[in-house]
This record gives structure tokens, C-alpha cells and sequence, in this order.
């Protein structure tokens, strides 16, 4: 037989009583008048407490001046470098078709430049083999004579 | 989540849009939030301004993939409890007349403006958790570790509070 207990009665109106315990309050509710005006304070209580947000002041708070004052924060309080994507002159570069015209011309230049010593050293390569080459015929010749 | 995400690396970024997302996102609520423990509106907005400027200087170590309003939620929590235990030092469960927890059998027809006042009368803590448990419907673990206190503390403090309320509201009616 259960007695009058308050906290019991909290926890069934909240419905996290398990189900054993449940039970024996609701029993207890049936015949204690008493408990069941608690019980019906408390359900009215905590459906009020879940809707008392509406009772908080609209936000006096300056939307743009708070994101400045935490962008210079960021700033102030980090000291790191800007990112590569957002620092003024990197931006300046991209966004410049001067700019990215002449990384182009120097980009071929430098293609160029590649593909020719390239070409210079495949020439060089067989000049330097075909010199060897004559060396080991004279060699050869010169032993037999 | 997703929102949460665009708005974290623009922030980790720098980015001004990042900022201004941040704000319009959660400004609100972090100021409601703390106005609900605190029951003043100034104390709110300098604690709602603190928890974004906080927020900013830990920027970095906060993961994208997870969501931000309990990050938020717990530094409203924590700056609240210390400014209330600067401004009442002394403030716990004994500083409430046990007279003010007795049982009464009042019939329910207060109105929102009468939680309100009853709300300011409890201890700072005792409305933090009921706020946290009726309005942000968190479980008693949850609330346990956005305050740092123990499981049983926060129990306590819940039904507690609720029964003083339940009774000055009963008192208010009568």
C-alpha cells in the first residue's frame, strides 16, 4: 500500500516511472484524492513550464553589430594570416585577366622551355654516344695496326 | 545540422558571412535561454554577447559534424551559474523556507505571468534545471553534465522546484 509521496507522483505525471512503479501510483491516485489534485497540478504545471519561452523578451541584441565585434575577434584574437582564398591580394590576382594572361604566356614559356632542353639534351645525349662510339672504332683499329 | 556545418567552417574561415550566420542562427535563443535562468535582461544580453565571443576564441576546436546549440547551451549554462554565485554567493537549497515546499492543494488556474513571477522567486540553479528539463527537454544525465552536478543533485533540485512552484502558485491563486 503506497503512501502519499510527491516526488512519486512528479516522476508518474512525467511518465518516467517504470512500469511496475506505475502501476501502484495510479492504484494510489485512484483512491487519494489528494494525490490526484497534485497530480493535476503538476501535469497543468509542466505543460506551462514548456511553453513559459514564450514569456522571455524578444532579444535586444544588434544582429550586424555582434557579427562584427566576433569577426574582429576572430581576427584580433587569432593573429593568423589570412586564408589564401580571401587574402585582398591573392583575390586581386586571380580576379586580374592581366594577370592570369601573363601566368598563361609564362606557363607556354615554360612548357617551352622544358620541351626544348628536353630536345637539347636527347641531341646532346646522341652527339656525346656518337663520339664515344668513333673513339672505341679508332681504339680498335689503332690495336690491330 | 547541416546549417551548422556552413556556418562552423566559414567561421573557421573568417569568413563575414560565417559570423552574421552565427548570429542569426542562434542569437535568440542563446539570449531567451539565459534570461529564463537569470530573469533579467540586461544580465542576458552581456551573458548572450560572452557566450558568442566565446564561442569565436574556440572557434577552431569545435567539430562541423556536430551540432552547435548544445556547445552554445553549455556555455549559457556555465556563465549563468557564475553570475549567480557572484551575485548570490550563498544561494542554495537552504536558503529556501522549508514553508515555501509544503504540500498545498491549490486548483491549477494560474496564468503564464504567474509562472513567471513564481519562476524568479526560485534559486538561480533550481530554475536552470527545470528550464533545462521542461523547455530544452533534457534527460537528467544530459542536465547532470551541462551543469556539473551530480545526477541526484539535479533530481533533487527538479522535483523541489517544481513543488514550490506548484505551491506559491497555489498561494498566488488564493
Amino acid at each position: 500500500m503506497m503512501t502519499c509521496n510527491d516526488d512519486l507522483v512528479q516522476l508518474y505525471v512525467e511518465g518516467s516511472l517504470e512500469p511496475a512503479a506505475a502501476t501502484i501510483v495510479a492504484e494510489h491516485l485512484r483512491t487519494c484524492h489528494s494525490c490526484r489534485r497534485t497530480a493535476g497540478a503538476y501535469k497543468s504545471l509542466y505543460w506551462d513550464l514548456s511553453h513559459a519561452r514564450e514569456l522571455a523578451p524578444d532579444s535586444p541584441v544588434d544582429p550586424g553589430e555582434l557579427a562584427s565585434l566576433l569577426q574582429a575577434e576572430w581576427q584580433r584574437g587569432t593573429e593568423r594570416p589570412a586564408s589564401a582564398s580571401t587574402h585582398p591580394a591573392l583575390l586581386w590576382l586571380t580576379a586580374n585577366p592581366a594577370v592570369t594572361g601573363s601566368a598563361d604566356f609564362a606557363g607556354k614559356v615554360g612548357r617551352a622551355t622544358l620541351s626544348g632542353l628536353a630536345q637539347a639534351g636527347r641531341v646532346g645525349l646522341s652527339a656525346l654516344w656518337r663520339t664515344a662510339k668513333s673513339r672505341r672504332a679508332k681504339t680498335k683499329e689503332g690495336g690491330r695496326g | 545540422m547541416e546549417q551548422d556545418r556552413a556556418i562552423l567552417e566559414l567561421c573557421q574561415r573568417g569568413h563575414p558571412a560565417g559570423f552574421t550566420r552565427l548570429v542569426d542562427a542562434y542569437q535568440k535563443r542563446v539570449f531567451q535561454t539565459a534570461y529564463r535562468f537569470l530573469g533579467d535582461r540586461e544580465d542576458a544580453r552581456d551573458i548572450t554577447q560572452e557566450v558568442f565571443l566565446r564561442t569565436v576564441k574556440a572557434i577552431d576546436s569545435l567539430d562541423p559534424s556536430r551540432p552547435l546549440w548544445p556547445w552554445l547551451r553549455r556555455v549559457t549554462t556555465n556563465l549563468c551559474i557564475n553570475l549567480a554565485k557572484r551575485r548570490t554567493p550563498r544561494f542554495a537549497l537552504d536558503e529556501v523556507p522549508e514553508s515555501a515546499l509544503q504540500a498545498d492543494e491549490g486548483v491549477p488556474t494560474w496564468t503564464l505571468l504567474d509562472l513567471q513571477r513564481a519562476l524568479a522567486e526560485l534559486p538561480p540553479l533550481w530554475r536552470m534545471v527545470l528550464t533545462l528539463r521542461h523547455q530544452e527537454d533534457l534527460p537528467y544525465e544530459e542536465i547532470a553534465a551541462v551543469m556539473n552536478l551530480p545526477v541526484g543533485t539535479v533530481k533533487t533540485y527538479l522535483f523541489r522546484g517544481r513543488r514550490m512552484l506548484r505551491n506559491s502558485l497555489a498561494a498566488q491563486e488564493a
